[in-house]
């Protein structure tokens, strides 16, 4: 499924969190001396653990508790008070590079991936018009076959493998695919109504809402009924591979993008 | 009673003095504008134009007679009772509405409108746009029933080939009884330029 990519390249966000890493360690370590640098080098894997955990209780995704466990390691290690011997320095380094090589197979498997820019690229696979023609409202993508305990599980597979963030209302689920997924995992985001997101309410019908900000992450301004359809025609099709159970194949599908 | 009528008639009633000028009406068997203007403490204009106009609605007759050869009108009483009866249905066009439903329309491009969805629901709220320009520029906020936010639910996306209203109305599962209510929210959507017709 090699085709060129639909989204805009420009990933700017991380770029600057990297660099804003860099900047404040580098600002640690001259103004402050050693101890305070790797007080600061620390406080860092110990925020991405908090993460991690928490993110390992909402998704119940054991990928994110080996990236817990490798920052708590790196934490132990480096910490400055903890003044361990060296024996046991060792065993803390040994364990934390197995935890490094299970971090990069979980990482290369795409385990605890976000899936937010395959989703976009999927749906705007069909879509061959450009012609804009945005708007806020909400997209009604046709009905399909659920029972309402069909799709609270599935609900429960997209967060558990990070593809959709679910709400489970009254009458219906939100199934939100937000650019970050942490806001909504650490509670930071309640209000998904400014993200691009898929309803099944619990007669059947699924409607699209695609967030602007989303649209225009696309190179071109695909026409955006066009869009929305296939959107939801996508996570129609997940729907129906879960109650396959081919749920392998939804991550498959991802994985190809 | 046509509603233009049934209004003109309510204005007139409703003035103050009216009252103690048709209890003068009865008691007199003819009245000029002067004679009912200096009994009421009016001024004789004011008495002429209310005569006038109940004259315009027929409840009085007017006669011109002559005084030291100078005419005037006198007036007297030709109804004894007035009923003001407005037919509310008979307001609505029905045959102006079987002709709406075969427009067909979609959401106009970049009409600058923002639909606010009504909380945990896609059903449409209130629709907010901008009118005049500048300075000038002012936000108004149409609030909606839950039929015609399902119906803008279904409304076709700009980029949509058009469908008819009546078409919209049974993907929305409206009832027929709500179809006037819908009917009115295209209107005030047409006039804002937030939906177009072909």
């Amino acid at each position: 499924m090699e085709k060129p990519g639909k989204l805009k390249t420009s990933n700017w966000g991380i770029v600057f969190f990297t660099l804003l890493i860099v900047v404040i360690l580098t600002c640690s370590a001259i103004f402050f001396g050693k101890t305070v640098f790797y007080t600061v080098l620390c406080f860092m894997p110990l925020l991405a653990a908090i993460t991690h955990f928490i993110s390992f209780l909402r998704t119940k995704n054991w990928g994110h508790l080996i990236l817990m466990l490798f920052y708590v390691f790196i934490v132990l290690l480096f910490f400055p008070t903890l003044a361990f011997n060296q024996q046991t320095r060792i065993i803390l380094a040994a364990c934390a590079l197995i935890l490094f090589i299970g971090e990069i197979i979980v990482l290369s498997s795409k385990r605890i991936n976000w899936r937010y820019r395959e989703i976009l690229e999927l749906a705007a696979y069909p879509v061959e018009e450009s012609t804009d023609g945005f708007t806020p409202r909400a997209f009604p993508a046709g009905e399909a076959q659920y029972t309402k305990e069909e799709i609270i599980g599935f609900t429960k597979f997209m967060i558990k493998h990070v593809i959709a963030y679910p709400f489970v209302e009254e009458n219906r689920v939100v199934l939100v695919v937000p650019e970050n997924m942490f806001v909504y995992m650490l509670f930071l985001k309640h209000s998904y109504k400014k993200d691009t997101y898929i309803t099944f309410d619990f007669k059947g019908n699924v409607s699209v809402t695609i967030a602007k900000k989303d649209y225009q992450k696309y190179k071109e301004e695909f026409t955006f009924d066009q869009l929305c359809a296939s959107l939801g025609n996508l996570f129609i099709e997940f729907l129906e591979l879960y109650q396959k159970d081919k749920s392998r194949e939804i991550i498959d599908k991802l994985n190809a993008i | 009673m046509d509603f233009k009528t049934a209004s003109q008639l309510g204005s007139i009633i409703s003035k103050d003095y009216a009252e103690d000028f048709f209890k003068l009406l009865v008691i007199y068997q003819d009245i000029s504008a002067s004679e009912a203007a200096s009994r009421l403490n009016l001024h004789i204009s004011t008495a002429q134009d209310f005569l006038e106009g109940l004259n315009s609605q027929d409840i009085v007759s007017k006669k011109e007679v002559l005084e030291k050869k100078r005419p005037y009108f006198r007036y007297s009483l030709k109804k004894k009772t007035l009923t003001i009866t407005i037919d509310f249905v008979a307001l609505y066009n029905k045959q102006d509405h079987q002709d709406r439903l075969k427009w067909k329309i979609r959401e106009k491009k970049n009409s600058g409108a923002i639909f606010k969805k009504f909380r945990k629901s896609d059903y449409i709220s209130a629709v907010h746009f901008f009118t005049g320009k500048g300075r000038t520029r002012i936000e108004k906020k149409i609030n909606l029933t839950r039929n015609q936010g399902n119906f803008l639910l279904y409304l076709p996306f700009p980029t949509e080939p058009f469908l008819s209203v009546a078409e919209i109305i049974k993907k929305a599962k409206i009832e027929d009884s709500n179809i006037p209510e819908v009917l009115d929210i295209i209107d005030a959507l047409l006039n804002h330029k937030i939906i177009e017709k072909r």
